[in-house]
């Protein structure tokens, strides 16, 4: 029975994980352009900043310890494969909205380091074996030196995020995603 | 001359960035009229924020870029773009916890395009790598962090004279090795604390 049970709360973990800096109202449509067994989470304002306290590492490893807003986002990213973010693309990097977000995601990976050696760096020792494709959709990027400048920022989070692969698209305003992107599923 | 600090550290009180913004104004010089605004209290005084002839961000590295509340605070300047005056200068010091500066070169590229765009002219960006130190060795410009020292008061002197120059890159004087390890005892002992082993460090989540 017990085991029945596991296996039903395993299935209700997503597949893909999108977060995006939209508005709550564009949530529907993110789904239908990503589909699948998709959870999307909203980035905005509301959400609470980083307070560089290591509680997600040395209080209560794997989760921020500030309040339950990350909560089912870093359960979902300890089981997702593919890990989708839409953002204005900022001076070459993240919105400030996704990264209030992902700057709270760092209890995904855990506090002790270890080096790199493609890179010759430090980073720190993945928490979890899967391996998560990482997607990148930027919107609004002023100019190619920026997207540049984005294009390394993905690169780099991918192995903040112990990424398998990293994948970055441009477009020049969110409408043009969901009018690209369609109904096309991950 | 006005000059503007903003430090991009979330802690209230003691932080590697606020020991890097001190030691900056401690070397600017005795006519120098300097204000210091946190990043979230700047959003709210833009035009005292603007009141300057270089503005100095003063930030930690989350995940490579400025921390979202730093962003915050661009995303409020970037409305309000004509702000600053001509000539105003801006400079910028990113603190990494990871050894290596270098790992904090994407977060001032960041700055630069922000500057770009608003009008800013780019005075200076230092990196400085396994910034952590800083919170745990009190004096810096002596011993192993000498180099840290050295980049902060050569930058101080650019900001205090008006002069833009290179970008600098500054670690610490004792080995990556010795830098890892520590930063495992240290976690080792903050997680006992809590009462959290070494193995559980590494914990999953689980999937219930």
């Amino acid at each position: 029975m017990m085991e029945g049970k596991m296996e039903q709360k395993r299935e209700n973990m997503a597949k893909t994980i999108i977060i995006h800096d939209l508005e709550e109202k564009d949530t529907g449509r993110v789904l239908d352009a990503f589909g699948g067994n998709s959870f999307v989470f909203l980035a905005d304002s509301t959400i609470n900043h980083c307070i560089g306290c290591f509680g997600c590492w040395l209080k209560t490893p794997g989760l921020c310890t500030i309040n339950n807003q990350l909560d089912e986002l870093l359960h979902h990213m300890s089981e997702c494969e593919n890990f989708v973010i839409i953002s204005r693309c900022f001076y070459g990097g993240l919105s400030a909205d996704i990264k209030t977000v992902l700057d709270r995601c760092i209890a995904y990976v855990q506090p002790y380091f270890y080096i790199n050696k493609g890179k010759d760096e430090m980073h720190h020792v993945p928490r979890y074996d899967l391996q998560m494709k990482f997607y990148n959709y930027y919107y609004g990027a002023k100019s190619d030196r920026e997207k540049e400048t984005a294009k390394r920022l993905a690169a780099a989070n991918a192995l903040n995020f112990n990424a398998q692969s990293c994948e970055t698209e441009f477009y020049n305003s969110s409408e043009e995603i969901f009018s690209r992107r369609g109904g096309d599923a991950k | 001359m006005k000059i503007n600090f903003i430090l991009g550290s979330p802690k209230a009180k003691k932080s590697a960035s606020r020991v890097i913004m001190q030691y900056l104004m401690e070397r600017l010089g005795t006519d120098v009229k300097m204000t210091v605004f946190n990043a979230f209290d700047a959003r709210e005084n833009l035009s005292s924020l603007a009141d300057c002839d270089a503005l100095v961000f003063v930030s930690p590295l989350y995940l490579d870029a400025l921390p979202g509340y730093v962003l915050r605070l661009m995303e409020e300047i970037e409305k309000k773009k004509d702000m600053f005056s001509e000539n105003t200068r801006l400079y910028a010091v990113i603190n990494s916890g990871f050894y290596e500066a270098k790992q904090g070169e994407i977060a001032l590229e960041i700055m630069k395009h922000f500057g770009d765009d608003i009008g800013l002219n780019w005075g200076q960006g230092v990196c400085i790598g396994a910034g952590s130190a800083l919170e745990h060795f009190p004096l810096i410009g002596k011993g192993p962090l000498t180099k840290i020292g050295q980049g902060l008061k050569q930058m101080a002197q650019n900001i205090a004279q008006g002069i833009s120059a290179e970008d600098q890159k500054c670690s610490v004087g004792f080995p990556r090795s010795f830098y890892v390890s520590s930063a495992h005892q240290l976690w080792k002992k903050e997680a006992a604390k809590n009462g959290i082993s070494p193995e559980a460090l590494r914990a999953q989540l689980s999937r219930t």
